[in-house]
């Protein structure tokens, strides 16, 4: 090949490239249209999980979820409702949009009939068992700014979805510790600003999990995931979330979120 | 006229008073009452000494549970339990009950197989407020392991410490209300079953004897039948409130009860003339002015109970004090830490303080007791599997106990548990006196 292809086909990838960067929106703005999505102010559901060993070992919890969003912070509470070995147990969880303020959680333990203030700081702890954290569980989808750089990669289409693929990667390593993550991909449905899909990489840069959104539906105008699947890839769990009886409308008390309240199954 | 009158006659108007104030159709009636959720657990445990190989306990309780939305904002909860234990070694014979209320009393099948309404009552919501009436447990309190405020029920001491605090606790009758006022929340209580601590017989082989007095030997003895409070259910009721917050990220309460010490004193009185002595077991009440506290720093969790008995009675093996009883001032505080910053893992530390003022040899005990706590927890595989050791030990003398235990999710429903139960030091001691007993214990857990 002659010196002149090679600069001319060198030139049309560089325009390629600077077209397709110049076509895709940056992290930031992605960012900014995921976390500015409607969620609704109120919300009430149901949920099922199943968490799924590598030999096919079943448990099945069935939970019933609050949450409302203030000003300034978001309030939530699961109470299991089955099986009747976990019946009653409650997480609540105080949210704050002021990163430099800790979150505040509480778990209520049936047996000891006790609320225990827990730490917010093993953010990167499973959730009751689950392949989701605490901080998964908490930013639903969501993305987090004050944790990862993002950056767009590309488009691609997730279930017939035109997505954009971006990356993230943790601000710093005590970041990356704390969450479990050293990298990880999340793609966005553009049409919707919901993430569709996120793949986790360890803190040794392995594969670690995989995220699927499903089922999504706009329910009394709230683009509404009714599924979460997770599967691990490094011990093959796997957790299934299917969610129903989506109540956007129904406004809940603040009385609601109390101490009191989760010894009374949030009744 | 008999407390039983009254008790039925106020249940039935506020039952009334209730019923009459909901505005829900029938529709709706029906709607909420189709929520009702009925569940179960069966439980099966048994435990073999150490030192004898023979066979403490084998247990089995049923445990239903109904929850019944009636309306929008009214609900009935009713929990049960059928408990036998085969070999009788707990209580043996029928127990008692002396000092467990008629309403509250255990129905006794014969001499192994007992029948409890353990809970049941209504939840009614009234506005931003919850009233609360019927039997139940009231728990107070940040601790584990030992009890500060955590004293409005009395407790069930057959298996000593050892049972779950939510099987060993005995509901007592009560309304409670829980007012929203602002930022705060108050908990007002009025509990007019006259119910306390219910101790085995001293047959029983957990029956705590460190911490009653011994008779000497050769006098003669009258035992007079435990002395409860006249049954006037405003006069000698217990009351109670608590009022909590949250407040820049501190949880926070402040509490108050005027209570009949559930632990009996014993008046013991010398006759002059032939030196027979009359034990006269008896409640006294006092004052309990107490408060918590909890709040996260990072991976650690700071959590504090303090309790301030005023005018507490106290049994004495002093012969010198009058009538064998005395009244002081006592405090008792914990502090905890909790750390979990190993991932699926939680390490807690307590000590408590415990402290007598006046004291004049109390059964028992010394003047300033203090116990420390471990726990560490381990979950794994998911949390299907679960490791976890508890010590407690009390720091005076060295007596305690050790309870490793490991915790499997068989299936969904189903959960299998391997552990020991280890009490060591002076066999005088309330750990000590135990360790005879030391045990392996196996049980399963079926949640239906």
């Amino acid at each position: 090949m002659k010196k002149s292809q090679y600069i001319t086909i060198f030139i049309t990838l560089f325009i390629t490239s600077i077209a397709i960067g110049q076509s895709l929106p940056s992290g930031e703005d992605i960012l900014k249209n995921v976390n500015e999505r409607n969620e609704g102010e109120h919300l009430i559901q149901d949920l099922k999980m199943t968490l799924i060993n590598k030999k096919g070992k079943k448990q099945i919890r069935d939970v019933k979820s609050y949450r409302k969003d203030y000003d300034n912070q978001r309030k939530t509470i699961l109470v299991f409702t089955k099986p009747s070995n976990v019946k009653n147990t409650a997480f609540m969880s105080y949210d704050y949009t002021d990163k430099t303020k800790d979150d505040d959680q509480w778990l209520y333990l049936p047996a000891l009939r006790k609320t225990r203030r827990i730490s917010a700081a093993n953010r990167g702890d499973y959730f009751l068992g689950t392949d989701f954290t605490y901080e998964d569980i908490k930013l639903g989808t969501k993305m987090s700014e004050s944790d990862y750089h993002y950056k767009t990669i590309k488009e691609e289409i997730i279930n017939g979805h035109p997505c954009i693929l971006l990356e993230a990667i943790p601000r710093t390593d005590k970041i990356a510790r704390e969450l479990g993550y050293s990298k990880v991909h999340q793609w966005v449905d553009k049409g919707i600003w919901m993430v569709r899909q996120t793949k986790y990489w360890d803190i040794a840069g392995n594969d670690l999990k995989t995220t699927y959104v499903k089922d999504i539906k706009k329910i009394q105008e709230v683009w509404t995931f009714q599924a979460l699947e997770a599967i691990n890839h490094k011990n093959n769990h796997k957790t299934a979330m299917v969610f129903g009886n989506s109540d956007y409308n129904t406004v809940i008390d603040d009385v609601l979120f109390s101490e009191e309240s989760l010894v009374r199954g949030a009744n | 006229m008999k407390a039983s009158y009254y008790i039925t006659v106020l249940f039935f108007l506020i039952l009334n008073l209730i019923v009459n104030a909901q505005n829900d159709s029938i529709i709706s009636k029906k709607k909420y009452i189709s929520n009702t959720q009925f569940t179960m657990l069966v439980d099966a445990r048994t435990s073999i000494e150490f030192k004898s190989a023979n066979v403490q306990k084998a247990e089995f309780f049923i445990r239903p549970e109904l929850d019944m939305p009636l309306s929008k904002n009214f609900r009935l909860k009713m929990i049960g339990r059928v408990y036998t234990e085969i070999f009788d070694n707990l209580e043996p014979g029928k127990p008692e009950q002396d000092a467990v209320s008629e309403f509250s009393k255990r129905a006794l099948i014969g001499d192994r197989l007992e029948a409890e309404l353990r809970e049941f009552y209504f939840d009614w919501k009234i506005g931003k407020h919850y009233l609360t009436f019927g039997k139940q447990q009231i728990v107070w309190g940040k601790s584990d392991g030992l009890k500060i405020l955590d004293i409005v029920n009395p407790t069930n001491f057959r298996a000593f410490l050892l049972d779950d605090f939510d099987n060993s606790r005995i509901p007592l009758w009560a309304i409670k209300a829980d007012l929203k006022l602002s930022k705060i929340n108050a908990q007002l209580i009025w509990i007019p079953d006259m119910t306390y601590h219910d101790f085995p017989p001293q047959t029983g082989i957990f029956f705590p004897t460190a911490l009653f007095s011994d008779v000497p030997q050769g006098v003669s003895v009258i035992n007079n039948p435990l002395a409860k409070p006249d049954k006037k259910l405003i006069k000698n009721a217990d009351y109670g409130i608590r009022v909590s917050a949250f407040l820049n990220g501190w949880d926070v309460t402040v509490n108050y009860l005027y209570q009949y010490d559930n632990f009996p004193v014993t008046k013991t009185m010398t006759n002059d003339v032939n030196d027979d002595i009359t034990i006269s077991p008896m409640f006294k009440r006092y004052h309990l002015f107490g408060g918590t506290f909890s709040n996260a720093f990072g991976n650690y969790t700071l959590r504090g109970e303090i309790g301030y008995s005023k005018d507490k009675y106290f049994s004495s093996n002093n012969s010198n004090v009058s009538e064998g009883i005395f009244k002081s001032d006592q405090i008792m505080g914990v502090v905890g830490i909790d750390y979990s910053g190993i991932s699926n893992s939680t390490l807690s530390f307590q000590i408590f303080e415990d402290y007598i003022y006046n004291n004049q040899n109390t059964i028992g005990r010394e003047t300033s007791e203090t116990n420390a706590s471990f726990l560490i927890d381990r979950r794994f595989a998911n949390e299907t599997l679960t490791a976890s050791v508890i010590c407690v030990q009390n720091l005076n003398e060295g007596d305690g106990f050790v309870r490793p235990k490991v915790t499997y999710l068989v299936s969904n429903n189903l959960t299998a548990s391997l552990g020991a139960d280890l009490f060591y030091g002076n066999e005088s001691r309330p750990f000590g006196q135990f360790k005879s007993l030391n045990r392996v214990s196996l049980g399963l857990q079926l949640g239906i």
